[in-house]
């Protein structure tokens, strides 16, 4: 479970340097599935049959749904499959990613009651870093479809760290989550169809006509 | 139970109806008849309540005063844009002369009211979390809805920043759930809200602190405080009237909910309690300060709105973390005054705005409109004899007898500032030439289309009056959930 995590944690980079939201959408899917085989490590733990059934749900609606039927439709239908330019460059952007995980690994760490085992913990810690780095790099990614990806990132980081701190969770109150995201997927993918047609892109630093 | 099984069967039924109905009349006609029904069995609920039942139980809904006071301004609000809509023929999107258009509000309008009242009959952290990430899908097709750049650049912001609140809270909620000692772990985002008691004593208070400071910043990014202030003005401005009315006199009182919720989990912990009331305290601060910085130089009659409720936020927000009665009892009252009002305003301001070119000068202003909106203002405000007045009193006295000098100071500042600032902004508008003559003008080709705004007044009249007995003992029964 730990080299899992670290090995999620260490996908952020990608996210941060690819120009490309087909790269993110690649970048996601690994992501989804290593998060999904925590519940299947924690099954050879406890042999609970419900973390099996968390685990395809997790499969069939993180790395099958949502890449394959909702986001690559979109990507497929962007104007320009590159964006032309990330908010800051490759150093400032590597180097401030650093900087908050390692900031939110310290923090976290301190907080965290002891009582949680040592694998527990790390993994624990690496999802919530992770889920805070994702935040920081959504602010670099100038597509929407990017942007949707690095949101669900995020929820990737928080699952990561709910799914070894609280196992006890109920699977319907987790059947009813893995819902609403594919919902809300459904429905930042309809918004994104729409800017794509009124707009003629999906560049949301172009879009400045409001401001407050 | 029965009670709110029915409720939402109506909402179901009318749903279903949207969805069923092709005769435009009929629709008009069961729908005005669904929404009554619906406000009629909320004025039950609430007369039970204030009466002594208890809806208090141990499966995931039930309803208690403060959630009967939010179920009450989501249904009221709800009837007057669904009347609103079906009855207009005029400003800057005409719904009513598309069929398809008619029926997709009404169908997005329907689920938004569900997932709301869902919202306010949640009765553990897990299934609160769910509700209020539906109201936010909900209520995207509906500010979306005119498909212009404006409304979708306003619909991104706000699904982005909402999302982004969610998923802080959702970290709270875990944070939360993890600090129940080992063998119980997961369990406290199931219990009922009232059943936190029983763990206070085991549970790990750095955790739970922050737990709790995440799902506080978080639920307030949808209730319009701290620093998530950005969407409000865009969204209420760029949307259809009556979606403006919904999210700021509904939606955000759902989100109210949500964190007194969060306080009534916090109240037996002294540990975790008082930091929490600190914290959002600093939230409600920075939202009605920032709140009544931007008012001051608005010339949009929305936008001046938005800013308005931006500060009513955090007012309703020091309200809850003063941790006194008679500040809690203003909170409420604050709830129900500005939920109407602003909801009555942004349906008038429909008529009011834009301009059009053809505007006869020489039209005589309907005493109807102008009592509507001049009502609503001074409500708004806060000024007698309307019930925003007496929560504005109950909040400064409460802020003094608990003995927190500073904060009474910066209420009394934000108060004295917001009136002068609202009533000069508002006034300005109104008396130029021509507004009042153009809404007027508006509001005769369409003269149902008047009758929401007079229910929206309505409802602001019954506040106040009721504030004189009949629903006191609710109130007061609804502010035990946040004092400690």
């Amino acid at each position: 479970m730990t080299i899992v995590a670290m090995l999620g944690l260490l996908t952020i980079y990608p996210l941060t340097i690819h120009r490309s939201p087909k790269g993110v959408l690649y970048m996601y899917t690994f992501q989804s599935l290593l998060v999904a085989s925590i519940p299947a490590a924690l099954y050879l733990q406890t042999r609970q049959v419900e973390l099996l059934i968390l685990c395809a749900l997790l499969i069939l609606i993180k790395s099958v749904i949502i890449p394959a039927f909702i986001i690559r439709r979109n990507i497929k239908y962007a104007a320009k499959s590159v964006e032309p330019k990330l908010a800051v460059n490759y150093a400032v952007g590597i180097s401030s990613v650093t900087a908050v995980i390692l900031f939110t690994l310290v923090l976290f760490y301190q907080i965290l009651p002891a009582s949680f085992g040592g694998a527990t913990r790390i993994v624990a810690v690496s999802g919530f870093s992770y889920a805070a780095a994702c935040i920081l790099v959504l602010s670099f990614r100038r597509y929407a479809e990017s942007q949707i990806l690095l949101l669900l990132c995020v929820e990737n980081g928080i699952l990561l760290a709910s799914l070894v701190m609280i196992p006890m969770i109920p699977i319907l109150a987790e059947v009813i989550i893995a819902f609403e995201t594919l919902v809300a997927v459904i429905t930042l993918a309809w918004l994104n169809h729409h800017m794509r047609y009124v707009f003629g892109h999906t560049d949301t630093f172009e879009m400045k006509d409001l401001r407050g | 139970m029965v009670i709110l099984l029915l409720l939402f069967a109506v909402s179901i039924i009318s749903l279903g109806v949207t969805l069923l109905v092709s005769s435009p009349a009929f629709l008009r006609s069961l729908t005005i008849g669904l929404k009554a029904l619906n406000l009629g069995l909320v004025v039950a609920t609430f007369s039970f309540i204030e009466m002594g039942h208890s809806f208090i139980n141990d499966y995931p809904l039930a309803i208690d005063a403060p959630g009967v006071i939010a179920l009450a301004t989501v249904v009221t609000v709800d009837m007057m844009s669904t009347l609103y809509v079906l009855h207009r023929t005029y400003g800057d999107v005409i719904i009513y002369k598309d069929k398809s258009e008619l029926r997709n509000f009404l169908v997005y309008s329907c689920l938004f009211l569900i997932t709301m009242e869902l919202v306010t009959v949640s009765n553990n952290l897990i299934l609160l979390f769910i509700c209020v990430g539906a109201t936010t899908l909900a209520s995207v097709p509906l500010i979306s809805f005119l498909k212009t750049k404006a409304s979708l650049e306003a619909a991104w912001k706000y699904i982005t920043i909402a999302i982004i609140g969610e998923l802080i809270a959702l970290l709270g909620i875990i944070f939360i759930a993890s600090s129940a000692p080992k063998g119980e772990l997961g369990k406290l985002i199931t219990v009922p809200f009232q059943a936190f008691s029983n763990f206070d004593k085991a549970m790990s208070s750095t955790t739970f602190l922050l737990g709790v400071a995440m799902c506080l910043f978080g639920f307030g990014a949808k209730a319009t405080i701290g620093p998530f202030f950005v969407w409000p003005p865009d969204v209420y401005v760029e949307s259809p009237a009556p979606v403006s009315a919904l999210v700021s006199g509904a939606e955000v009182n759902c989100s109210f909910i949500a964190i007194i919720r969060i306080f009534e989990i916090v109240r037996p912990d002294a540990h975790v309690f008082y930091p929490s009331s600190i914290f959002l305290m600093s939230l409600g601060i920075i939202s009605s300060a920032i709140g009544l910085a931007r008012m001051i130089d608005q010339s949009s009659f929305k936008k001046i709105l938005a800013y308005s409720s931006i500060e009513h936020a955090g007012l309703i927000a020091i309200g809850i973390a003063l941790n006194q009665p008679l500040a809690a009892l203003a909170v409420y009252i604050e709830m129900l005054n500005s939920s109407f009002s602003k909801a009555t305003l942004f349906l008038a301001s429909d008529a009011l705005t834009p301009q059009e070119k053809n505007i006869n000068r020489s039209a005589n202003v309907s005493p109807g409109i102008a009592v509507v909106i001049l009502a609503s203002i001074v409500a708004l405000a806060g000024l007698p004899p309307f019930a925003g007045f007496a929560a504005d009193i109950l909040l400064i006295t409460g802020a003094y007898m608990s003995g927190q000098y500073l904060q009474t100071g910066l209420i009394v500042s934000i108060i004295v500032i917001s009136i002068v600032v609202l009533l000069y902004r508002v006034g300005k508008i109104l008396l130029a030439s021509g507004t009042l003559e153009a809404a007027h003008q508006k509001t005769s080709q369409a003269p149902n289309a008047i009758m929401p705004l007079y229910i929206g007044l309505l409802s602001i009249v019954m506040v106040s009056i009721a504030l004189h007995g009949p629903v006191v003992s609710l109130l007061q029964t609804a502010t035990q959930v946040i004092v400690r």
